[in-house]
């Protein structure tokens, strides 16, 4: 175990966090830092002293889709497991593009958990580590992309296409178009329909 | 030898007479008289004028009680109320001529009708009051008319006109007037025994008591000049003092008659000359009107009171001998001329022209069969019961005398020189030495009938004219065969002439026919089928043909027959000669060789059943005149209408009937003037009926019509035409602006209808529209409701999935990291009950949400095929780690790993997790064991059994929990390390049992175990 590891946990659930660190102190971790919104995440990440970064893709002030594809560019020494309740069939495959860790699920056992995480923290390479086994199954929200995924969390989550578009800097047109892209991909009409599939999929939002 | 021939004949012919005094009737008449008087139409017999409009061909009758109009057919009776207008009922005065040779009617009520064509114009002309400086008669328009107070009829028949050279003249009395623009002047007093004036051409002469004639050459009595004395012996007419000049104005012709004797004045080298016409007429009839057709000779005579007298040329000679008047059989058949004219009968009588000697003798000793043939040899060929004879006529001698050997009648024939003979089952010919030689065919059972002609057709073939057909005959092969027979029974084959390459066939029954090349065709007959009857052709030099029936005679061109034989559309143009045409003979006799004979002379001389008729061929007028058709009336609806307007006004739309009645002109007879109509150029041409000449059409639809008449010219024999049109009204409710009106009302009933139609529907839906607010508020109520209801429950899933399990689940781990810090045992305790129910509440919650999430099959993820062993084991590896399981438990897995089946992953994902969460619960030691069959025999259903070695359960509580609405009370299962039992679970898996179509089945023994069945 490195003593130099700095690990940022960032969830939006104090007991989630809580259980984390507990986890971390127990496999040896001293310094665990815990943030709970987007925007304290960035503000810690820009220090730019974490080695190690557990990620919830949903947090209380919006999702963290589109920080992972930045902190790969900017910090590519640190290391990022993505920690979520999203369904791993969606998003392991998508973000391994981005060099994550590993995604973590969490309804993980926590025994496979911890073994993830001392993997994680010791920098154990991922491809000889245990591997992590999710049941295959079927699910429509794989067809979509990493930005598709992020403009279908605020749409899940009512935002207009207005503030979607200045939210992500996109032109309305765009967005609109990625909407009518996820409405294809996932053969859906209206939103309720959206939300009823995210639902019965496990989509979190 | 001629000499000594012509002595002998002399001799014979002598001796002939005494024996059979046979000669002819001596002076046939030249005219066939003929009477027309009120038994034929005329209204009174009391004729009052005649003038004939040889144009036209109309003969108009002036009688006492009206005028009436003759066609050589029939009267038309003028003073019919129905055909003509009722102001012309009344009694006519006379008939005139106006200055352009329009024919005038006076009436005793002093109207003057002119005659335009057909009718009357039925516009008069007043005759004012205006009175001339003579006496007698005051003039108008051309006119002269009697004053009122002289007695008309008397005067009447002192009232004669001339025209000489354009003026007009007048005698009544003995006084002569001179027409003049509007009075009358006298130009002759009193001609001393000079009564009786008369005219010829453009001269006029004075016929005295003493028949002196004088000649008018200016005004004044002394203006008479003596021409001659009339060689009249008239106490050989009877004598006495009945004589009367008849003047004929138009013609230009006087006449004299004398008793029953009338002549013709002409004028010859300056002296008048009578010509005998007939003296046969009728003596006190008071003869009074003459009137000559100069075209076919025919003369009208108009009487006092005995009604018209017409004189119609004889141009059909009948033959008669005196011996005849002693028998009862005057019938004729084959003849033939001798060398000095007679005519030699195959019954051995010989016919004479009064002028003509007698000087054959008589070589037929008995009456011969009815085939006279003679040969280009000379010979004269007949035969009798007994024997077959051959004359010489030059050398009168008898040449051939064989027997007969058939004893039936032998029909002659010659080919290239040689006389063939047939008979009934026999043919033969005779050789050059006289004999008979037999030529039978095999089959000479066709000609078991009855022969009546035979002519070589060339190329070795002859035909015979037979009872049984038309037969052929091949020299050569003897071959017989039959090539026509009607196929109306009993026709039979009369006799064949042969005209070019054609031979005209004569039939009885059958009409003509034309052979040609073999084939036989027939011909057109005419209207009254008289032709069905065709005994002989002759053809004349100039293709002329005359055919004899049994009703009369037919004259056509040969050149028609041809046409008609290659053209079936042409009909020959026939003329008719019956008793009309002055032949009183009409059944003329066939079956006979020859039958028909023209005499070197030009005459034509037919047998008939009544002895011969001879008759000049060029002398015989055209019995076909150009047709003049006119109409006379118009009915409509038995109403008579206004002629003038009828072609030019349309008739009223609902014209039940229109009646168009017809004049035709000329003399005419049916049968030789073919008239035919169509109405609307349908093409269904009818013969009009010329003794009625009218023509119904019945309920006429509205439109144009029009009635098209067409006959044959008799010249070309093409068709000529003539056309009436009328128009029928169309009716109103057939009219464009009923149409229109009718179809502006029902666009504005339509337009109606819509617009009430709409007005209730909007009614309706200004109703339903309410009734939709009412319920679409309702609806969005309750819409609102379940949107609500159900973000509330996709957010309940969301809150549940990412804000309620996660954290269990971590508040689980932090507890348990959290536990071995603490050393207070009570504190100890507390967190380990927190650990244990964060995974109470975990499982329950991630039941919650799987309950919540598959209750909507819709809503449930598509069906797929999964390794069952994969998904169980998975399951059984998270619950495993959920209650820590020890070695104590043996956890069995014996689901084959390539058992795939195909169902909904996520629902039996759950189903299984449930049935395995009890079997963890319940189990402390022991095993927990999964198996799975698949049942072939039952739609590959498959069966899924858990059984563990737990507390087991009490039968009350397995019976329970078989209940769909099963939920146990909380099972405290008194180690807070394991979650607790909610029933929660047994109801989830009814609910996807239910999805599923499955059943479950419980076996569970206290301290023994469970064992839990799912079949789906």
């Amino acid at each position: 175990m490195e003593a130099k590891n700095r690990i940022l946990i960032a969830d939006d659930h104090s007991i989630v966090r809580l259980g984390l660190v507990m986890l971390l102190k127990d496999l040896g971790c001293r310094y665990v830092k815990e943030v709970s919104t987007c925007k304290k995440l960035e503000s810690e990440v820009r220090k730019g002293t974490y080695t190690h970064l557990i990620l919830d893709l949903i947090m209380g002030d919006g999702n963290s889709i589109d920080l992972i594809p930045e902190y790969r560019e900017k910090y590519p020494k640190m290391q990022i497991l993505v920690h979520s309740m999203q369904p791993a069939e969606v998003f392991e495959s998508l973000l391994r593009k981005y060099n994550i860790y590993a995604f973590a699920s969490k309804t993980m056992l926590e025994a496979k958990l911890k073994e993830l995480l001392l993997n994680f923290i010791n920098k154990v390479n991922i491809s000889d580590a245990t591997p992590i086994k999710y049941p295959r199954r079927e699910n429509p929200f794989r067809l979509l992309t990493l930005r598709e995924l992020e403009i279908l969390h605020l749409m899940l989550n009512g935002v207009g296409t207005k503030h979607i578009s200045l939210k992500l800097g996109t032109k309305m047109n765009t967005i609109s178009t990625f909407k009518s892209i996820i409405f294809d991909k996932l053969s859906v009409n209206s939103i309720p329909q959206l939300l009823q599939l995210a639902d019965l999929y496990e989509i979190s939002y | 030898m001629n000499n000594r021939f012509f002595r002998l004949s002399c001799l014979f012919s002598v001796i002939f007479q005494m024996l059979y005094a046979f000669n002819l009737n001596a002076q046939q008449q030249q005219y066939i008289i003929e009477r027309i008087n009120t038994e034929d139409g005329l209204p009174s017999n009391g004729i009052r004028g005649i003038e004939l409009d040889a144009k036209k061909e109309f003969l108009w009758i002036a009688t006492e009680f009206g005028l009436a109009r003759y066609n050589g057919q029939k009267i038309e009776n003028f003073s019919d109320t129905i055909t003509f207008p009722n102001r012309l009922r009344r009694r006519i005065q006379t008939l005139g001529l106006s200055s352009n040779g329009k024919i005038l009617v006076l009436t005793e009520k002093y109207h003057v009708f002119a005659i335009q064509e057909n009718r009357l114009d039925e516009h008069y002309i007043e005759i004012g009051t205006k009175f001339s400086s003579e006496d007698f008669f005051y003039i108008k328009n051309g006119l002269a008319v009697p004053k009122k107070k002289y007695a008309l009829p008397t005067v009447m028949q002192e009232w004669q006109e001339f025209t000489i050279k354009g003026k007009k003249y007048v005698r009544l009395y003995r006084f002569l007037f001179a027409m003049e623009r509007d009075s009358l002047k006298i130009v002759l007093k009193n001609p001393i025994n000079s009564q009786f004036p008369f005219a010829i051409n453009d001269r006029l002469f004075y016929l005295n008591n003493e028949l002196e004639c004088f000649a008018w050459t200016g005004e004044g009595d002394s203006a008479l000049v003596y021409l001659n004395k009339l060689n009249l012996s008239v106490e050989k007419m009877g004598g006495g003092s009945r004589r009367k000049l008849l003047h004929d104005p138009i013609a230009k012709k006087s006449y004299l008659l004398i008793n029953n004797f009338l002549y013709e004045l002409t004028i010859q080298n300056n002296r008048i000359i009578p010509v005998l016409i007939t003296d046969q007429l009728p003596i006190n009839e008071n003869l009074q009107y003459l009137r000559v057709d100069e075209n076919s000779g025919i003369y009208y005579i108009g009487t006092q009171n005995k009604g018209l007298i017409i004189l119609r040329p004889r141009h059909f000679n009948l033959l008669q001998t005196k011996a005849f008047e002693l028998t009862t059989d005057r019938s004729l058949y084959a003849q033939f001329e001798l060398p000095n004219g007679q005519i030699y009968m195959n019954s051995g009588d010989i016919f004479s022209a009064s002028k003509v000697k007698i000087i054959d003798n008589k070589f037929i000793k008995r009456a011969a069969f009815s085939n006279l043939f003679v040969s280009t040899d000379g010979i004269i060929y007949f035969a009798d019961l007994d024997e077959i004879h051959g004359h010489s006529i030059e050398k009168n001698q008898e040449k051939i005398k064989i027997v007969n050997p058939v004893k039936s009648p032998i029909v002659f024939t010659e080919y290239k020189t040689t006389v063939y003979c047939f008979s009934r089952k026999f043919v033969g010919h005779i050789n050059h030495i006289g004999k008979l030689v037999e030529d039978i065919p095999d089959n000479i059972e066709l000609l078991n009938c009855l022969i009546y002609d035979a002519k070589p057709v060339g190329n070795n073939l002859i035909l015979i004219a037979t009872s049984a057909g038309l037969m052929q005959f091949d020299i050569l092969t003897k071959k017989l065969k039959n090539i026509y027979k009607s196929s109306i029974p009993d026709v039979a084959i009369r006799s064949i002439i042969p005209y070019r390459s054609y031979f005209f066939i004569g039939t009885a029954g059958a009409g003509p026919l034309v052979y040609f090349n073999g084939i036989v065709k027939e011909l057109p007959v005419d209207p009254m089928r008289y032709l069905n009857f065709s005994h002989c052709f002759l053809i004349l030099k100039d293709g002329t043909v005359w055919i004899t029936t049994n009703n009369g005679l037919f004259r056509t061109h040969a050149d028609q027959l041809v046409e008609s034989y290659s053209n079936q559309n042409f009909k020959p143009n026939y003329e008719y000669f019956g008793k009309q045409e002055g032949l009183e003979v009409t059944e003329l006799n066939g079956g006979c060789t020859p039958c028909a004979l023209q005499l070197r002379n030009g005459t034509i001389s037919f047998p008939s059943v009544d002895g011969l008729i001879q008759f000049n061929p060029g002398a015989i007028p055209n019995n076909k005149k150009p047709v003049n058709i006119y109409m006379d009336n118009v009915l409509i609806n038995d109403s008579i209408s206004v002629l003038k307007t009828f072609q030019t006004k349309s008739l009223p739309a609902f014209t039940k009937s229109v009646t168009l009645m017809f004049a035709i002109g000329g003399v005419i007879g049916q049968n030789s003037n073919l008239i035919e109509y169509e109405i609307d150029h349908t093409g269904n041409w009818k013969i009009l009926n010329l003794n009625v000449a009218s023509i119904d059409i019945v309920k006429p639809d509205f439109g144009s019509h029009s009635v098209q008449f067409r006959w044959q010219d008799s010249k070309t024999g093409l068709y000529k035409f003539k056309e009436w049109t009328f128009n029928i009204e169309r009716p109103w409710y057939k009219s464009t602006l009923f149409y229109i009106t009718v179809f502006i009302l029902l666009v504005l009933l339509i337009y109606c209808i819509v617009h009430l139609r709409t007005l209730q529907q909007e009614k309706a839906k200004i109703k339903l529209e309410k009734e939709v607010q009412v319920k679409t508020h309702e609806l969005q109520t309750l819409n609102k409701l379940l949107q609500k209801r159900e973000r509330v429950k996709i957010r309940t899933i969301a809150i549940l999935n990412h804000d309620l399990l996660a954290p269990l689940r971590y508040m689980g781990i932090a507890a348990g990291s959290t536990a071995h810090l603490v050393y207070n045992q009570v504190a100890k305790n507390a967190i380990r009950e927190i650990a244990a129910t964060s995974k109470s509440l975990e499982l329950l919650t991630s039941n919650i949400l799987n309950w919540v999430k598959y209750s909507d099959l819709e809503k449930l993820p598509p069906v797929n095929k999964i390794y069952l062993k994969k998904l169980i084991q998975h399951e059984l590896d998270f619950l495993s780690s959920i209650f820590k399981t020890t070695s104590a438990i043996n956890l069995v897995n014996h689901i084959d790993e390539q058992l795939i089946i195909e169902t909904r992953p996520d629902l039996l994902r759950v189903l299984i997790y449930n049935l395995l969460l009890n079997s963890f619960r319940a189990t402390l030691s022991g095993s927990i064991e999964v198996s799975a069959i698949i049942q072939e025999t039952t739609n590959k259903k498959i069966t899924i059994e858990v059984k563990d070695t737990g507390t087991g359960m009490k039968p009350e509580i397995v019976k329970y929990l078989l209940k769909e609405t099963a939920a146990l009370e909380d099972q405290d299962s008194g180690d807070y390390h394991v979650p607790k039992s909610n029933g929660v679970g047994y109801y989830i898996i009814h609910d996807l049992l239910k999805l599923l179509n499955g059943h479950i089945f419980i076996e569970s023994q206290i301290d023994v175990g469970t064992k839990v069945k799912v079949t789906f």
